[in-house]
Order: C-alpha cells, then sequence, then structure tokens
C-alpha cells in the first residue's frame, strides 16, 4: 500500500479506510470510526492496509525506551477576549 | 468497502470494526511523552505566505491544488489586486451569496475570510481557530463524497499570516484532537478534501466529542442532504463565559461548537449546539437563538419569510440525547 503514515513522526498525516480515521501524532496515534470487511477483494485490501498501520506502530514501539505513561500538557486559561 | 446499502443508522462508531475486535474501539497508541515544553516551531514550507489586511477577502487555494482554481490575495503580497470584502468567490457556499456577518464586534479583530472549493472559512488571529466553516451540501455533493480515498496532511494554513494561524505544533502534546469544522467528509472531491485540512477549518475539540457525538452529527447532516436535496451550514466555535483553555497562549479552546442547518427546500433553519466535553447530550436552537450566543449572524441571506425563529426539525445523530 502505498499510503502508509510514518508513525509517531509527524502531526499530519491521516489516513482514511473507510469510515474508521487513523490520525498521526508524535505522542500517539488515533484510530477511530468504523470499518466493515467484507468477505471480498476489497475487504482483503483493507485488511492488510489496517495489518500495515498496526504493524508499523508494533514496530516503532517496540525499538522505543518507552514510559509508562505519557504526560499530555494542560492547557492554561485566560480571561475570554469575547466576553 | 462495504456491500451493505447505506442506511441511515449504518454508522456504529462505538462499535467499530467488526472484524477487528482486537483493535478495540478508540485505540490511542502512545508512545514517548511529549510534553509542551518540547515544542519545535518548524514550520512546513509552503512557498509564499502573504500577509493579508486585515478585514480582507482571502480567495484562497492549497498549494497543490491545480491550476486554474482562482487565487487572489488581497494586502502587501505583490501577488494581486485587493480582493475587497466581496463574497462573490466564496458564493457557491453561502446561503444567498452572503457570508455570516459577526454581530459582537469583538470576535472581528484579526479575521480574514478564505475561500476553498468545498468550503469558506473565517479565520481568527486572535482564536487562530475559525470563526465559522461554511458549506452548501447537496445530496449530490454527498454521493460524490463517498468513497474518497485516503491520505491527507493536516497543514498550517499557507494563505494566512504566520503570527495568525495555528501550526501543527500548537496542537502538539495537548489531549484533544483537530477537529473540522466543515467535515472532511463532505468534501467533493480530492482538492477540497486537501484543503479542508487546513489548521484554518480546526478547533481544539475534546476527542470523545470529536469522535462520537460530533461525528454523528455530521452524518445526520449528510443523511439530511441527501433527503432534502439542498442544505446550507455554517459550522462554528463558541467561546463563552469569563476565562477560555488555550494551547501554548496561542490558540483558543472553544467551550461549545454549533452547527447551522438551513433546508433550502423547506425553507427553516436550525442549529446544533454541543459542549466541547465528553458526552452524548446536545441541545437545537433556532437561528435567533444562535447568534445571542455566538455573536454570529449565520444565515443573513435566509429570504425573509424562512424566519430565524421558527426551528427546522434536526434529525438525531445516533445514541444521542437532546435536551430542551
Amino acid at each position: 500500500m502505498s499510503a502508509q503514515l510514518k508513525v509517531f513522526q509527524n502531526e499530519s498525516e491521516v489516513l482514511q479506510l473507510g469510515k474508521l480515521t487513523i490520525e498521526n501524532r508524535t505522542d500517539r496515534v488515533t484510530i477511530y470510526g468504523s470499518l466493515d470487511v467484507t468477505r471480498d477483494k476489497a475487504g482483503l485490501q483493507a485488511a492488510n492496509d489496517l495489518k500495515a498501520v498496526v504493524d508499523s506502530i508494533v514496530a516503532f514501539l517496540g525499538r522505543q525506551d518507552l514510559p509508562e505513561k505519557i504526560v499530555l500538557a494542560v492547557p492554561k486559561e485566560k480571561k475570554n477576549p469575547f466576553a | 468497502m462495504t456491500t451493505r446499502r447505506r442506511s441511515h443508522r449504518t454508522f456504529h462508531s462505538r462499535h467499530a470494526v467488526s472484524a477487528m475486535g482486537f483493535l478495540g474501539l478508540l485505540v490511542s497508541a502512545t508512545a514517548w511523552a511529549h510534553q509542551a515544553g518540547l515544542i519545535n516551531w518548524q514550520l512546513p514550507d509552503f512557498g509564499a505566505k502573504p500577509r493579508v489586511a486585515s478585514g480582507q477577502t482571502h480567495h484562497a487555494t492549497h498549494p497543490g491544488a491545480p491550476a486554474g482554481v482562482n487565487v487572489s490575495y488581497s494586502g502587501g503580497s505583490g501577488m494581486g489586486t485587493a480582493a475587497g470584502d466581496s463574497d462573490s468567490n466564496c458564493a457557491g457556499q453561502l446561503l444567498g451569496g452572503k457570508a455570516p456577518a459577526l454581530t459582537n464586534d469583538k470576535l472581528a479583530a484579526k479575521t480574514h475570510k478564505l475561500c476553498y472549493t468545498g468550503f469558506a472559512v473565517l479565520n481568527s488571529g486572535i482564536t487562530r481557530t475559525p470563526l465559522w466553516s461554511a458549506e452548501h451540501l447537496t445530496a449530490n455533493r454527498v454521493e460524490t463524497a463517498q468513497g474518497l480515498p485516503r491520505k491527507n496532511s493536516f497543514h498550517a494554513d499557507p494563505n494566512l499570516a504566520t503570527d495568525e494561524r495555528a501550526e501543527l505544533a500548537d496542537y502538539k502534546g495537548y489531549p484533544y484532537d483537530r477537529g473540522h469544522m466543515a467535515p472532511n467528509a463532505d468534501m467533493p472531491d480530492v482538492v477540497s478534501q486537501k484543503e479542508c485540512f487546513t489548521l484554518a477549518n480546526m478547533i481544539p475539540q475534546d476527542k470523545d466529542n470529536n469522535e462520537h457525538l460530533w461525528a454523528h452529527i455530521e452524518e445526520s447532516v449528510r443523511n439530511l442532504a441527501q433527503r432534502d436535496a439542498d442544505l446550507y451550514i455554517v459550522t462554528g466555535p463558541i467561546f463563552d463565559g469569563d476565562t477560555v483553555k488555550e494551547l501554548h497562549d496561542r490558540v483558543m479552546v472553544p467551550t461549545k461548537i454549533f452547527k447551522a442547518v438551513y433546508d433550502a427546500k423547506k425553507q427553516q433553519a436550525a442549529a446544533y449546539i454541543v459542549d466541547n466535553a465528553p458526552g452524548e447530550t446536545y441541545r437545537v436552537v433556532t437561528i435567533a437563538q444562535l447568534e445571542t450566543m455566538t455573536g454570529i449572524k449565520v444565515f443573513p441571506g435566509m429570504p425573509d419569510k424562512a424566519g430565524t425563529s421558527a426551528k427546522l426539525e434536526l434529525p438525531a445523530p445516533l445514541a444521542s440525547d437532546l435536551i430542551n
């Protein structure tokens, strides 16, 4: 499949498989939506596409020295300029 | 991909991927911690980044757009003549050819209108988000949009001044999704789909909201477009309350999100309102009520007889609770 993601290596790439969305971030890969993997050629293609993404996630994480849990930033509050 | 007939109730994001339960539904595979301090202000190279004068209309195109797409830059870029504040190039997306009007003057600072192929958007250099994003959604457009591929890229908007636009790095390290206002799945062709991934069309959106309730609202509106053929839609953030959250002191986090729908066949309008927060509850308000909440007259081109107080019956999104 040509449309592969460089998982965890940019904040830009996004892949659509049916109604399944796979978004690349540098601290996470977000997968949401739904996908019917049908018992036909398109289904096999979809399964291979998804497998390629998951395989690359597993391979990437397997090479890293991982923390127990990532820490996400907390946005600051400011005065609402429109109030 | 799917052989079953599309129906109004086939969007199962809570029960995703029938053959792939191993994924769970919402996989957030997470790796190295990227703290707020690790921001790398590397900007993508989009070539010319014209600065535009405040209040100017800006007929934009994505760098990948084919020749022939109308591009006219205003301001001191030397790339074209000032386009003025005409809505003409955005007109296809706007009810009556008229852009939403800001009735809260405080919203107007540092705003720039961008006309893309599939939507028109007003960027705020204060929030570094859109204030509204408008589309004309027809049954035909929804049909055309189905099954479009595949790979796209979120990107800083090349047609905005660098100090007034969101960058990819602004969202980095925060729990929020980059939530589309004009949705990707509404875009009828590859060019408009690429363009809709501009951060000028994004807000920091609660993940649960974006991936469930809001996705269902978007799907319901597409279904309505398929039934009723001709909708004008204005989607945007609401910033209410005394204080607002902000990413990296740059991108403001909306407290609520609205999606206003005008049904040209029924000549009625209404708007969904949701909190930018987890949960499945939403409200439906009239266009007059929406204007009070947003400081935006979303459909200035609405025919008088449609009225701003009448309420279009909006379809209930899957797995949601309407509150009055």
